[in-house]
């Protein structure tokens, strides 16, 4: 805290003493923006889904082990039932740089927070809730020369199964006590680098490597990689029974994501904005098919797409966007990433 | 976007975002470490009852994690030079809870919207009108360690049948909203909030239902019969409803909010705030879930004081805020549990 607050008055005092320093704390939209068109990005959105392919398809939810088995699938409704492929999106994120560092056109240095929760409900169904997704961001932004966006810092995602699923899960398969089903958790270090310019706002994008913290909490099982410590403990003490049916990796594999995404966008006029955005992310978990079988797992890493476009009406702070988007990739919740979904959705958007 | 009618800072739900500390008093009273069930009474009757998860918390888990990310954004306003703005707003979030203690497990998560149409006139009188949402979860952590039984720090296992008939949930699907404000410069601000379900309604727990309300009909369940017949039979009491319940029993929710502000230019405003909630469905009895025209009105008492930095009332607010709440419980589905805490936290109002 010390340490915090000499900075501070150092900041400060700097930003007096040479007038082409400046200073600010508080909030500014932040210099680099969160990836528009990303499920697991925090941001404020409402859509409807429609699920056009599902693999597997049905109303499931996979465990690590249940009874004895390894990776099983239970059924939380009539698992013939194709209802579900009509699901409301509704995510809440705010993004913003807490504290600015600016000299001159130069360089611009910000602390930055994010973030977000994410959820799935069904269309119908009595709109059960399916899950909760948690996001946060703690770190670092740099925009150089008013174009080179650099970002590092702490990333964190967590997955939640939502009670009226767990609930119905228990009612379906009565008799049996309740094992946690699959879970995703990662604590991460992302770095990023991008490309923004008000001179030239047409196009705008940027790039990303997750790597996952050494120490950290990592579920589920059949990612992790064999340096994790989790809870003080290696892969072979936390989680015997299951590591003796899945052994190591090697250190090739390290769960990492890489992730981009291009924006392309024109102003029809000073209200209106039309705008394209293409993004995909790479994850190497993918290498794991998400199983403890050491006979399935490959080198190759699993892709994800996404395309949107939209028409954004400008605000005085913020803007409201209609979205049309089209995803291939993992179902939009974290605790469902072994589950492959291809969609499409209309749905409104702040930013 | 910035709308006209700003919700007060101390307010439990209020659509804004809020990272906090919540520290309650170390007593047991404190610890939240239960499900509200149905189950038979004694006399064979419905009753609710707190389940306890795990055996191992004490008085030392008492301090918690609260995440709400929310926003209140008014979209289309028409205005008459000074005499009257009106606008379409739309609002709504997700409330969340974690033990700051053991694995940080989720206790719940809430849902939120709302929508409507808000005026001022004079820029001065405020009125909203609209519908709100208010839907309460589990959190899958608090729910595992329920239905679990393999670990020796938990309870033994609950049996459905025996212990309990089903867990319960607290859902407002949807209300009317009422709410009156005047603001006095840019120094005050004074609101009065009624929250009214609508007569066709999903509303949980069943002992909450009004007497007269209907459940919407979907596709599932194509009736309309009455909500508190249908929510009974959820809760495992075929055959229960409300019907005794007298017709002055709306479950009704008012709110009292004054907050004082002073802007210190270009780069914030020092604020407080206070808000006193009023539940009528206080007066249902929890053990014999029935209306108890005795019981008093559940109140809840909530403070805020915060500094907000933003060039000015249409930026972005980033807070720093300490709070102090006693009432409810800060998740939807532990109404039944009192608290007190004091929060210090930070956020941001869109």
């Amino acid at each position: 805290m010390k340490k915090i607050f000499t900075l501070l008055v150092v900041l400060l005092l700097s930003s007096f003493l040479f007038a082409s320093f400046s200073f600010s704390l508080g909030p500014s939209k932040p210099l680099f923006h969160n990836y528009e068109s990303d499920n697991f990005s925090p941001r404020t959105k409402i859509a409807l889904v429609y699920q056009t392919a599902s693999n597997p398809e049905g109303q499931i939810l996979r465990f690590d082990q249940y009874e004895g088995e390894y990776d099983k699938d239970l059924a939380y409704r009539d698992p013939n039932k194709t209802k579900e492929n009509l699901l409301i999106q509704f995510q809440i994120g705010t993004a913003a740089s807490l504290l600015r560092f600016k000299w001159d056109n130069i360089i611009t240095f910000d602390a930055a927070a994010e973030a977000g929760f994410n959820t799935v409900c069904s269309y119908l169904n009595g709109n059960d809730f399916i899950g909760w997704d948690g996001l946060y961001f703690l770190g670092g932004e740099a925009k150089i020369l008013n174009s080179v966006l650099f970002k590092a810092g702490f990333r964190h995602f967590s997955s939640h199964i939502a009670d009226e699923v767990l609930i119905r899960t228990i009612q379906r398969n009565p008799g049996t006590f309740f094992k946690g089903p699959l879970e995703y958790v990662r604590d991460t270090i992302e770095i990023s680098l991008g490309y923004e310019n008000e001179k030239f706002p047409y196009i705008s994008g940027a790039g990303s490597i997750i790597i996952p913290l050494t120490n950290s909490f990592m579920e589920p099982f059949a990612h992790r990689p064999d340096n994790i410590i989790s809870d003080g403990r290696t892969n072979a003490e936390k989680e015997p029974e299951l590591y003796a049916v899945r052994g190591d990796y090697g250190s090739w594999y390290k769960a990492l994501i890489l992730q981009g995404e291009i924006k392309g966008q024109y102003s029809i006029n000073k209200a209106l904005d039309v705008y394209m955005i293409l993004g995909g992310k790479l994850h190497q978990d993918g290498c794991t098919k998400h199983t403890l079988d050491p006979s399935d797992d490959d080198k190759k890493w699993e892709a994800e797409f996404d395309a949107v476009l939209g028409l954004a009406l400008k605000g005085d702070n913020l803007n409201v966007a209609a979205e049309f988007s089209y995803h291939n990739g993992r179902y939009p919740l974290l605790g469902f990433f072994w589950k492959r979904s291809q969609y499409i959705s209309v749905g409104f958007r702040i930013y | 976007m910035t709308p006209l009618y700003k919700e007060n800072s101390a307010g439990v739900y209020s659509n804004n975002v809020r990272f906090q500390y919540l520290i309650s008093p170390k007593t047991d009273q404190s610890i939240v470490n239960a499900i509200l069930v149905s189950a038979k009474g004694d006399d064979g009757k419905p009753t609710y009852k707190e389940l306890v998860v795990r055996k191992n918390r004490t008085a030392k888990d008492t301090n918690f994690w609260r995440m709400k990310a929310a926003f209140n954004a008014g979209l289309l306003r028409f205005t008459f030079k000074d005499i009257v703005s009106v606008e379409g707003f739309i609002h709504g979030g997700i409330n969340t809870v974690f033990g700051a203690y053991g694995g940080v497990d989720v206790l719940g998560f809430d849902g939120q919207y709302g929508g409507g149409i808000s005026v001022m006139l004079f820029n001065s009188f405020l009125l909203r009108f609209g519908i709100h949402h208010f839907s309460g979860h589990w959190g899958d952590e608090i729910l595992a360690d329920f239905y679990c039984n393999d670990n020796p720090s938990f309870h033994n296992p609950y049996i459905k049948g025996v212990d309990y008939e089903a867990t319960t949930e607290y859902t407002r699907n949807n209300s009317y909203y009422f709410d009156l404000g005047y603001k006095f410069k840019d120094y005050f601000t004074f609101t009065f909030e009624t929250e009214l379900p609508q007569s066709n309604a999903w509303i949980r727990p069943a002992s909450h239902v009004p007497a007269n309300t209907t459940k919407p009909h979907s596709e599932e369940s194509p009736l309309d019969n009455n909500c508190s017949a249908e929510i009974w039979e959820d809760e495992g009491f075929l055959g229960s409803d409300n019907s005794a319940y007298p017709s002055s029993y709306r479950a009704l929710r008012f709110s009292l909010g004054l907050e004082g502000q002073y802007w210190i230019k270009n780069i914030g405003r020092i604020y407080a705030a206070g808000e006193i909630d009023f539940h009528q469905d206080g007066k249902i009895d929890p053990v014999k879930c029935v209306y108890d025209k005795d019981r008093p009105w559940e109140v809840e008492y909530s403070a805020a004081l915060g500094f907000a930095f933003a060039r000015s009332e249409y930026d972005t607010e980033f807070v720093i805020e300490a709070s102090y709440h006693s009432g409810r419980f800060p998740l939807l589905n532990y109404f039944f549990k009192k608290t007190s805490y004091l929060a210090i936290g930070i956020g941001v109002n869109l």
